[in-house]
C-alpha cells in the first residue's frame, strides 16, 4: 500500500488514475487513452493555440526574479518579482485584443509559468506546468497569446510549485474591458488583495486603498482574491451592487446594505459603490485589515454583517445559453478525507470520489458534450474548487435549484456539507486542471484535470523540467 | 521487556503532555500576536505562513498527535501482544483505542467545534489510561492494583 502510493519520478497526467466517461461515449480506455477515442485524430496540447499570426493589440513583456518583498513594518521576506514588483504590472486589455505575453525567468530555480485564472485561454497557453508546457528554468521564456472574449476581472499567477511561488509574489491582475469604453461608465477600481507574510495588501500596500472620487459618483471596484482562504467584504455605510463574479456580470443586481459578499480562493466579484452626494466617504472592507476608501475622508471601520450575499438567489434570472436538463455527460466530484499514504508520506488525505491522489478521475468528455458535475464535499473543509479554461453555470446547491441570476463560476467554494450541481459546455479542447485553490490542499493531492478525449501531452510532470504544477 | 512496556506507556503520559502544552503555547502567540495587531482571517488562517513564532506550536499538535502518538501506541500494543500479559494488552488496547478517538475528534471538531470539548477531556482520559498501563500493565501478581483494572484477572 506504502509503495503504491509512491508517484514515480516523471509521469505523463495522461497515465494518471483512471478514465471517467461519465456515462458518455468512449471505449473504456487503456492508460494512455488519446487514440482510437472516435473518429477525431490526435492533438498534442501544444497545437491547441490561439492560431493566428496577428500582431498583438497588447504586449507585454514579464521578467520573474528573485526578491526582497519589503513589508510595512521594516521587515522583508524572501519572494519573487515580476518586472522589479510584485504583484506584477496591472494587464488590460479590450474584448477582442490579441494579449501577448512574454514571461522571462531570470533565476528562479524551480522555474516557473504563468497561469491565466479565469480566462479561457486556448489550451496551449493555459500555462500548467507538465501538463501545457515545462516549466521555464533560469534563462528561459515563453510567449502566451490569446484572443481576449469576455470583459471582465481575472488574475495571473505561477502554476509551478504554485502554492509557494503565488504566495511569494508571482501574480497579477488583468483586467479585459468592453470592446468600447462606455460613457458614463463607474470610476474602475482594482483591489487586488494579498497575504505577503503577515501583511495583508491591497495591489501590494499595506493599509487602505483610498479612491477619491466626487460625490454621486460611482466606483467599480474589482476585488481578487489571490489567497488561499476566503475573503470578505462589507460596507460601511450605504449600499452596493454585485456587477459580477468570476468576470461574468450577473443580471438585475439589487442593492445589498446589510449583507457581506464572499469572495473565494482564486475568485473575483465586482462591486458597484456609490459615493454619497452628501459628500461623504464611504469604506469598503476587505477582511479585517483593510478596505478600499471611497472618497476623501477616512470612516471608521465597522464590524462585519451577519448577513451574506446568497449568489443562488441573488440578482434576476435569465435563459441559459444551452440546455441543462439532458447533459451528454455526468460527472461526480465527491471531496472527502482519509488515512493514507500520499507519494509514501502518511496523513490524513483529500480523497477523490474515495480514491487518493494520483488514483483519481480522468474526467473525459468530447467538443460539444453538455457536461454536468456534481460537487460534493464531505472532508471538513471548505474547498475552493477552480476549473481550468471553462465557465460552468451554477444549477443547484444541496437540492435547491438557483433562482437569481445566471451564476457563472470558475472558482466556486464548496463548504464542508455542501453539494452544488454545476454546468459547462465543453466548447474549449484540451487537457485542463480541476483542483482546489486553497493551493496547499492542490498540493495535498486536491487536484484532478478535465480531457478531452482526442487530445494528449508530450509534457510531463515531474521529469527533467522538475514540473511540479501544485 | 517489562521494562519498555513501562518505558513506552510513560512516554505516552509525556507526549499527551507535549499534546496540551503545544497548543495552549501556540494559542498564547496568537493571543498576543493578535493584541500587537496581527489579524486572524481566512485568507490567513489558511495561509501557508508562519504569522508568528508560537504558530509552531500547531504543527507540533499535529505531527505528534497523527504520527508520533499512534506510532508509540502500536509498539506498545505490539510489546504487550509480544508478552501475552493480558492486563498489559488490555491497557495497551484501551490506549490505541483513545489514541483513535482522539484523532477522530481532532478532526471531526473542523466542522463541529463543539466535539474539540471531547477532544479535550478524552486526553485526560488517554493519559490516565497510559499511567495506569505504565504503573500496572505487566503486574500480574498485584492482586491490590489488579483490582483496579477494568476486567477481571481469569487466575
Ligand atoms: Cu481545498
Amino acid at each position: 500500500m506504502w509503495a503504491l502510493s509512491l508517484v514515480p519520478a516523471r509521469y505523463s497526467a495522461m497515465s494518471m488514475g483512471y478514465v471517467d466517461l461519465g456515462g458518455g461515449p468512449g471505449e473504456l480506455a487503456p492508460h494512455t487513452h488519446g487514440a482510437g477515442y472516435g473518429e477525431a485524430p490526435l492533438v498534442e496540447v501544444t497545437d491547441l493555440t490561439e492560431g493566428s499570426s496577428r500582431a498583438p493589440d497588447v504586449s507585454v513583456t514579464l521578467t520573474a526574479a528573485r526578491g526582497a518583498i519589503r513589508l510595512g513594518d521594516g521587515d522583508a521576506i524572501d519572494g519573487y518579482t515580476l518586472n522589479g514588483g510584485t504583484p506584477g504590472p496591472e494587464i488590460r486589455a479590450r474584448v477582442g485584443d490579441l494579449v501577448e505575453v512574454t514571461l522571462v525567468n531570470t533565476d528562479i530555480d524551480a522555474g516557473i509559468t504563468l497561469h491565466w485564472h479565469g480566462i479561457d485561454v486556448p489550451n496551449a497557453a493555459d500555462g500548467v506546468a507538465g501538463i501545457t508546457q515545462d516549466a521555464l528554468a533560469p534563462g528561459e521564456s515563453q510567449v502566451y497569446r490569446f484572443v481576449a472574449k469576455d470583459a471582465g476581472t481575472y488574475w495571473y499567477h505561477s502554476h509551478q510549485v504554485a502554492h509557494e511561488q503565488v504566495r511569494r509574489g508571482l501574480l497579477g491582475a488583468i483586467v479585459i474591458e468592453p470592446a468600447a469604453a462606455e460613457a458614463g461608465a463607474p470610476v474602475d477600481v482594482v483591489a487586488l488583495a494579498h497575504l505577503y507574510g503577515a501583511a495583508h495588501t491591497i495591489n501590494g500596500a499595506e493599509g487602505d486603498l483610498h479612491v477619491d472620487i466626487p460625490a454621486g459618483a460611482s466606483a467599480r471596484v474589482r476585488i481578487i482574491n489571490t489567497d488561499n482562504g476566503a475573503l470578505f467584504a462589507w460596507l460601511g455605510s450605504g449600499s452596493f451592487r454585485v456587477l459580477a463574479v468570476d468576470g461574468h456580470d450577473l443580471n438585475g443586481p439589487s442593492d445589498v446594505s446589510d449583507a457581506e459578499v464572499r469572495v473565494p480562493a482564486g475568485g473575483r466579484v465586482d462591486l458597484l459603490i456609490a459615493r454619497p452626494a452628501d459628500g461623504s466617504s464611504v469604506r469598503l472592507h476587505l477582511g479585517g485589515p483593510r478596505g478600499v476608501v471611497i472618497g476623501p475622508a477616512d470612516p471608521e471601520p465597522v464590524r462585519a454583517p451577519t448577513g451574506q450575499v446568497d449568489l443562488l438567489s441573488y440578482g434576476e434570472p435569465a435563459p441559459a445559453p444551452f440546455d441543462a436538463t439532458a447533459p451528454d455527460r455526468r460527472f461526480d466530484y465527491v471531496i472527502g478525507r482519509r488515512w493514507g499514504f500520499l507519494d509514501g508520506r502518511p496523513g490524513a488525505w483529500w480523497t477523490i470520489n474515495g480514491h487518493l491522489y494520483p488514483d483519481v478521475p480522468m474526467f473525459t468528455v468530447e467538443e460539444g458534450d453538455v457536461v454536468m458535475m456534481r460537487l460534493a464535499n464531505h472532508s471538513g473543509q471548505a474547498h475552493p474548487m477552480h476549473l481550468h479554461g471553462h465557465h460552468a453555470l451554477v444549477l443547484s446547491r444541496d437540492g435547491v435549484p438557483s433562482t437569481g441570476s445566471p451564476w457563472w463560476v470558475d472558482s466556486l467554494e464548496v463548504l464542508d456539507g455542501e453539494e452544488y450541481e454545476i454546468a459547462f459546455v465543453a466548447d474549449n479542447p484540451g487537457i485542463w486542471m480541476d483542483h482546489c485553490h486553497n493551493l496547499p490542499h492542490a498540493q495535498e493531492g486536491l487536484v484532478a484535470h478535465l480531457a478531452y478525449a482526442n487530445v494528449t501531452t508530450p509534457f510531463l510532470l515531474g521529469g527533467d523540467a522538475k514540473n511540479e504544477p501544485e | 521487556m517489562r521494562t519498555t512496556y513501562k518505558v513506552l506507556a510513560y512516554t505516552i503520559c509525556v507526549l499527551v503532555g507535549v499534546q496540551a502544552a503545544s497548543h495552549a503555547w501556540a494559542s498564547a502567540g496568537l493571543g498576543s500576536w493578535v493584541e500587537g495587531g496581527g489579524v486572524l482571517d481566512s485568507t490567513a488562517f489558511e495561509s501557508d505562513e508562519s504569522l508568528f513564532p508560537e504558530m509552531a506550536g500547531f504543527g507540533i499538535h499535529a505531527m505528534n498527535g497523527m504520527m508520533i502518538i499512534p506510532f508509540v501506541s502500536l509498539i506498545l500494543l505490539v510489546i504487550a501482544l509480544i508478552s501475552r500479559t493480558r492486563k498489559a494488552m488490555q491497557w495497551a488496547g484501551l490506549v490505541l483505542l483513545l489514541v483513535g478517538v482522539q484523532i477522530f475528534l481532532g478532526f471531526a471538531s473542523f466542522g463541529v467545534a463543539a466535539l474539540a470539548i471531547l477532544h479535550g477531556l478524552n486526553a485526560l482520559a488517554l493519559f490516565t489510561c497510559a499511567l495506569t498501563a505504565g504503573r500496572i500493565g505487566m503486574r500480574v501478581d498485584a492482586p491490590a492494583v489488579a483490582a483496579a483494572a477494568p476486567a477481571v484477572e481469569g487466575s
